[in-house]
C-alpha cells in the first residue's frame, strides 16, 4: 500500500458539446496523501465537485486518470466504478440524501449489509461513534439536519472506507451544527489513516484542513499545506 | 400564447412519455366509447331501417281461428293485418335433402308486409308457379344460382331470384333452435298458389300484423295478444321474440352494455394517470410554485393553470378519441351489418355521442387534476420556495406491524415494503389500475371461457350425439332401426320432437318438448330423466315462475292436445330452454288427453327424429352419408358442422374479447408505467446516492421491481374478485331464454391473469429500470450541490 490515497493526472472533464461545451475541470493533477484531511475551495463554478465527482468515480472523466486505493479508475467499467465506490469510497452530500422510509440504523444497515458480516455490531457501533446511540431507530423526518448528517457520516463510515469524500457537508446547517459536523469528521481522520476530502465554498473551513487545493474555473490554480490545522471548534464563520 | 400556456406546453413536453401515456388511455377510452356507442346506435337504426322498408310485421300470430284477421283489424293501435302461409317441408337440392321452411308470396307484387329485398334475379311471376324466391343464406350455403333447379316435397321448381328477408337476417329456425347449421335448414319464398296447391305438408296459417306510428307497442302487443289467445292461436310472437330479431338485438343489448361499461373503465384509470402525472409536476415544481406566488400570481391562478394539464389532456384525448371512435363506430356497424347480414347501412354522425365523449374526456381530465390543483392553491410561498418537500416521518410497514419476523429482514427488503406507503394516494392508484385493469382483461377471458364452457357442456354433456336425422313424417322403429345399421353407427334411440306452450297461471313460453327412453344415451340429463313429470330449461323457472313440484301445462298445437305436468327439476343447458319429457309418457299423456290422436301421429313406435352416436373413430362423413339414404329422412345434422358453425358465430365474439385483452393489457402498462416513472422522477437523489454507496444499479432496480409486483399482487386479489364480477355481469347481457349462459371462468384463466398482469408490470418497469441506469450520479449530485 503506497502512501498516496488519490492521484490525479491531466484530469479533464467536459460537458455539452458546440457552443455549450463546458469545460469544468482542466489538466487537473495532484496527489493526496493517505490520512490527510483535504479541502477542495473554490468559488461555485471552479469545479470543486466536478473534481470530487471524479475521484469518487461518479462520472468518467473526459481525459486523464485518477488513482486511488490501488484502483485506477480511467480503466474501469460501471461494475468496476460501484466496487470502487463500495470498498473504497464514504459519500456525504450537503442535503444528507437518506432514505425518508428506514430509520437512522437501517439507512445505514442498508450499506452494512453489502459490505460483509456483523450488520448489527458494525451498524450500532458506528452510530454510537458518531453520537447517535439514542437516536438510532429514528426516522429522518424525525431528526434535525445536524444528526441526520450525522447518519449520512455513519453510512459513509460503516463500510470502512480509506477514503471519504464530502460535498459541503456543513452548507444545509447553522454554524453550530456545521462546527459539530467538521469535529467530527477531523476526530475520524485523527484516529487513523483515513483521508477525507472535503468541497466547500466557506474559506473558514479550510483552515482546520491539512492540505488545500484552490480551484477557479476548472483549474488547479494553488495547493498549499497547513502546518498547524486549527481546531474545528476555533472555526468561525 | 400566455407565459404560463408556453410553460405548460413546454411541461408536457418535457414529460412527455408520461403524457403520451396519459393520452393514449384516454384516447383508448373515449374512442371505445364513441365507436362502440355509434355502433350500437347505428346499428338499431340500420335494423330499424330495414325494417321500416321493408314492413317487417309487429306480430305474427298461428293458426287462430277464422275471423282473426277481421278481429285483430279493428283493435286500437293496429294499422295492418294480412294473412299467408308457411309449411316446413323436405327439400331436395342435389344430393342434399333437409327439412325447408316455404313462405306463400303474392305473385308480381310484394306483400304489405314482411316485404323481401330481391338482390339477384326478379321477384316471383304469378304465371310462373314453379317459380321460387331463395334466401339468401340458404343461396349461399347450397351456391344455389338463378336459374338452379331443385325438388320442395318432390316437386322441381327453380330459382328465378335470391332475396334478403327482414325475418331471416339471422337464419334462425325457431325461438330454439338460432344456430341451424348450413345446408340443414333454409327459407324459400313461393307463390301463394303453388303452396294452396301442395298436398301433404302441415300449412301453419299465419296473420301478419303491423302497429301504426306513435302506439305504446307494449299496449298493442298485450291487445293483440289477448285477442289471439281468444282465437286459439297456436302461436303468438311479437317482434321483440321473433328469432332472428331477437338474436340481432342480444347482441344489440351487449354491445350497448359494454359502450358504456369499457370506457368507463378507461376513462377511470385516465384519470389516475393524470393525477399521478400532475402531482408529481407539482411537487417537482414547489419551488417555481413559490416563486411565482411571492411575485404576485394568485393561487387561482396558478390551480387554474396545473388543472389546465389535466383538462387540456382530456380534451385533446377525447378528441381524437372521438375522430377515431367515429371511424371505429363505422367501422364495427359495417362488420356489424355484414355478420347479420341487415340490408340498409345506417352510419350516421352521432353528434351527442361526440360531445358526450368530449364531455368525458374533459371531465375525468378536471376531476384528476383537482388535488394536485389544490395543493397548488394551498402552498405557501416561502416554504415552496425552499424547493424539496420536507421529509415526511417515516414508518414501519404494516407488513412488519403483522408480520414481525419482516422487521429482521435485510434493509433492502425492508425498503421495498415500506416504499408502498411512502406515497399512498399513487400506491392507491397503482392498486386500482390494477385492479381496473385485471377487470378488464378478465372480462374479455371470462367471457371467452363461458363460451368455451358453454360449447364443451353442450357438446360433451348435453347434446352427446354426433347426429340427428329428422324425419319428414313421423316414422317407426324399421327406419330407427336402419339409422342404427348404418357403418359406424354404434346406437341410434328414437327421439319425439313437438312444438310445446307452457303455461303457468298467466304466464306462458313456447318452445319444443323433446322425449327420450328413460336410459337414452344420446342426451345427457344429470340425474337422469324421470319416468313421470318434466324437465325444464332453467330459464323458465322466472319466465314461467315455476318451482320443482309445480304443474304446468302444456300445449302441443300440432296434436292440438294440451296435458299437464309436474316439473321434476330444472336442467342448465346452454344453448336452448327446451322442456324433456320420457318418451312413452308423453305418448301416455297425449293419448289420455284426447284419445282421438291417431298411432301414426304420436303413438309408439312413432318418433319425429332419431339421434345416433358413432363407434369410437369411425367416419362421420361416411355414417351421414347413409343415414341420408334411411328411407324418410329428411335432414341430418352432424354435431361436427353445428359445433364449426357455433364457432365461426363466435369467432366474431372473440374479436372483441380479444379487443379487451389488449386494451385492458394497455391501460394497465399505461398506468403502472406512469406510476412508476414518476416514483423513479421523485426518488433520483436517493437513487444517486444509494449508488454513489457501491449499490448495484440491479439492487436499486429490484427494489422498485419488488415495489411494484408488490403493488400488483395486492391489486390482482380484489381484482380477480372484481373481474369475476364483471364477468359474470358482462355475460349476464349476453344471457337469454335463447342462449341461457351462466359465467364460467376457469382457474387458469385466473392464474394466466395474474401472469398476464405481472408480465405488463414486468414490462412497465423496463422504461423505469432504464432510467435508473441512466442515472448520472455525479450530474444529480452536482445539481444539488450549492
Amino acid at each position: 500500500m503506497t502512501d498516496v490515497a488519490v492521484k490525479a493526472t491531466n484530469l479533464t472533464k467536459t460537458y455539452g458539446e458546440g457552443e455549450t461545451e463546458v469545460q469544468a475541470l482542466r489538466d487537473a493533477s495532484f496527489e493526496i496523501p493517505r490520512g490527510e484531511f483535504v479541502v477542495l475551495q473554490g468559488a461555485s463554478g471552479s469545479g470543486k465537485t466536478t473534481l470530487l465527482n471524479q475521484i469518487g468515480a461518479l462520472e468518467p472523466p473526459t481525459a486523464g486518470d485518477v488513482e486511488a486505493n490501488g484502483f485506477k479508475l480511467n480503466g474501469l467499467d460501471d461494475d468496476g466504478r460501484t466496487e470502487y465506490r463500495l470498498k473504497s469510497v464514504g459519500f456525504i452530500f450537503q442535503f444528507y440524501n437518506l432514505v425518508p422510509s428506514l430509520t437512522a440504523y437501517e439507512n445505514v444497515a442498508l450499506i452494512a449489509e453489502l459490505t460483509g458480516d456483523e450488520v448489527e455490531e458494525r451498524t450500532e457501533q458506528v452510530l454510537r461513534s458518531v453520537g447517535l446511540a439514542d437516536r438510532m431507530n429514528h426516522f429522518p423526518g424525525q431528526m434535525s439536519g445536524g444528526e441526520q448528517q450525522r447518519v449520512s457520516i455513519a453510512r459513509g463510515l460503516v463500510k470502512n472506507p480509506p477514503l471519504m469524500l464530502c460535498d459541503e457537508p456543513t452548507g444545509a446547517l447553522d454554524t453550530d451544527t456545521g462546527t459539530q459536523v467538521l469535529s467530527l469528521l477531523r476526530e475520524i481522520t485523527d484516529q487513523g489513516d483515513r483521508t477525507i476530502v472535503i468541497v466547500t465554498h466557506n474559506t473558514a473551513i479550510s483552515t482546520i484542513a491539512n492540505r488545500v487545493i484552490d480551484l477557479k474555473d476548472g483549474e488547479i490554480i494553488g495547493t498549499h499545506l497547513n502546518g498547524d490545522p486549527r481546531d474545528p471548534n476555533d472555526v468561525v464563520w | 400564447m400566455s407565459i404560463l400556456g408556453l410553460k405548460r406546453s413546454r411541461d408536457i413536453r418535457r414529460q412527455k412519455w408520461q403524457f403520451i401515456a396519459v393520452l393514449v388511455t384516454v384516447i383508448l377510452g373515449v374512442a371505445l366509447f364513441a365507436g362502440m356507442f355509434n355502433a350500437y346506435l347505428n346499428l338499431g337504426s340500420s335494423l330499424t331501417g330495414s325494417y321500416d322498408r321493408l314492413g317487417m310485421a309487429d306480430m305474427t300470430v298461428t293458426d287462430a281461428d277464422d275471423g282473426f284477421l277481421d278481429t285483430v283489424s279493428r283493435i286500437a293501435g293496429v294499422d295492418n293485418a294480412s294473412d299467408r302461409q308457411q309449411a316446413d317441408v323436405p327439400f331436395e337440392i342435389g344430393d342434399n335433402s333437409l327439412v325447408g321452411r316455404i313462405i306463400g308470396m303474392p305473385g308480381d307484387t310484394q306483400p304489405d308486409m314482411n316485404q323481401v329485398d330481391v338482390v339477384d334475379g326478379g321477384y316471383l311471376e304469378a304465371s310462373d308457379n314453379t317459380g321460387v324466391l331463395v334466401e339468401e343464406h340458404m343461396a349461399n350455403d347450397f351456391e344455389l344460382e338463378v336459374g338452379d333447379t331443385f325438388d320442395i316435397v318432390g316437386q322441381e321448381v327453380s330459382v328465378v331470384g335470391i332475396a334478403v328477408s327482414p325475418e331471416y337476417l339471422w337464419p334462425a329456425k325457431d325461438r330454439q333452435t338460432v344456430f341451424t347449421p348450413p345446408r340443414t335448414f333454409g327459407v324459400v319464398f313461393v307463390t301463394k298458389p303453388w303452396l294452396d296447391g301442395l298436398e301433404g305438408p302441415s300449412v301453419d296459417h299465419q296473420v301478419l300484423v303491423e302497429y301504426g306510428d306513435g302506439v305504446v307497442v307494449e299496449d298493442v302487443d298485450a291487445s293483440v295478444g289477448s285477442a289471439a289467445e281468444a282465437a286459439n292461436a297456436a302461436d303468438i310472437q311479437t317482434l321483440e321474440d321473433q328469432p332472428s330479431n331477437a338474436t340481432i338485438n342480444e347482441e344489440i343489448g351487449g354491445l350497448q352494455t359494454m359502450a358504456v361499461a369499457l370506457p368507463l373503465l378507461f376513462l377511470a384509470a385516465a384519470g389516475m394517470a393524470i393525477y399521478v402525472v400532475i402531482t408529481r409536476l407539482v411537487y417537482s415544481q414547489r419551488g417555481v410554485i413559490g416563486t411565482f406566488r411571492a411575485t404576485g400570481f394568485k393561487s387561482k391562478t396558478l390551480s387554474r393553470h396545473y388543472r389546465s394539464y389535466g383538462v387540456g389532456v382530456g380534451l385533446i384525448g377525447a378528441a381524437i378519441g372521438a375522430v377515431l371512435g367515429a371511424l371505429m363506430g363505422r367501422g364495427m356497424t359495417a362488420i356489424y351489418i355484414k355478420v347479420f347480414g341487415i340490408p340498409d347501412l345506417v352510419a350516421e354522425f352521432h353528434l351527442p355521442t361526440v360531445l358526450l365523449a368530449l364531455t368525458f374526456g374533459g371531465v375525468a381530465g378536471a376531476i384528476a387534476a383537482i388535488p394536485p390543483a389544490r395543493i397548488v392553491a394551498a402552498m405557501a410561498p416561502a416554504e415552496a420556495m425552499r424547493g424539496d418537500a420536507p421529509a415526511q416521518g417515516g414508518k414501519r410497514s404494516v407488513f412488519e406491524t403483522l408480520i414481525p419476523p419482516l422487521r429482521r429482514a435485510p434493509v433492502r427488503w425492508r425498503m421495498t415494503l415500506r416504499g408502498l406507503g411512502r406515497n399512498k394516494r399513487r400506491s392507491t392508484a397503482m392498486v386500482v389500475g390494477v385492479i381496473l385493469s385485471a377487470v378488464m382483461i378478465l372480462a374479455a377471458a371470462g367471457s371467452m371461457d363461458t363460451m368455451l364452457a358453454a360449447f364443451d357442456r353442450q357438446f360433451n354433456e348435453v347434446a352427446i350425439e354426433d347426429a340427428q336425422a329428422f324425419f319428414a313424417v313421423p316414422v317407426g322403429d324399421p327406419q330407427i332401426e336402419a339409422v342404427a345399421a348404418a357403418t359406424g353407427v354404434m346406437l341410434a334411440e328414437p327421439v319425439v320432437g313437438l312444438k310445446a306452450i307452457l303455461r303457468n297461471g298467466d304466464q306462458s313460453y313456447t318452445t319444443l318438448i323433446e322425449g327420450y327412453k328413460s336410459d337414452t344415451q344420446v342426451h345427457g340429463f344429470p340425474n337422469g330423466l324421470p319416468t313421470s313429470g318434466v324437465l325444464v330449461g332453467q330459464a323458465m323457472h322466472d319466465l314461467l315462475g315455476v318451482e320443482v313440484g309445480h304443474r304446468v301445462t302444456i300445449e302441443l298445437p300440432d296434436l292440438d292436445v294440451e296435458i299437464s305436468e309436474l316439473v321434476q327439476g330444472f336442467l342448465d343447458e346452454p344453448m336452448a330452454t327446451l322442456a324433456y319429457i320420457e318418451a312413452d309418457q308423453l305418448t301416455s299423456a297425449v293419448n289420455s288427453a284426447d284419445e282421438t290422436i291417431t298411432p301414426d301421429v304420436l303413438a309408439l313406435p312413432s318418433f319425429t327424429s332419431v339421434k345416433a352416436r358413432y363407434e369410437p373413430g369411425a367416419a362421420g362423413s361416411l355414417a351421414v352419408e347413409q343415414i341420408k339414404d334411411v328411407a324418410g329422412v329428411a335432414a341430418v345434422i352432424d354435431a361436427t358442422e353445428l359445433r364449426s358453425l357455433l364457432q365461426e358465430f363466435q369467432a366474431f365474439f372473440y374479436v372483441f374479447i380479444g379487443m379487451g385483452l389488449v386494451f385492458g393489457s394497455a391501460m394497465a402498462f399505461a398506468l403502472i408505467f406512469n406510476i412508476i416513472s414518476v416514483n423513479v422522477a421523485e426518488r433520483v437523489s436517493e437513487f444517486a446516492s444509494m449508488r454513489a454507496s457501491g449499490l448495484t444499479h440491479r439492487k436499486v432496480a429490484s427494489m422498485i421491481t419488488g415495489e411494484t409486483f408488490l403493488l400488483t399482487a395486492i391489486g390482482i386479489v380484489p381484482g380477480l374478485v372484481f373481474g369475476y364480477l364483471a364477468a359474470v355481469a358482462f355475460m349476464n347481457s349476453f344471457s337469454s331464454d335463447q342462449f341461457p349462459i351462466v359465467a364460467e371462468v376457469r382457474p387458469w384463466t385466473y392464474g394466466l391473469t395474474v401472469v398476464g398482469l405481472f408480465a405488463v408490470a414486468g414490462l412497465s418497469l423496463i422504461p423505469a429500470i432504464r432510467a435508473i441506469r441512466r442515472i448520472n450520479i455525479g450530474e444529480v449530485v452536482r445539481e444539488r450541490a450549492v
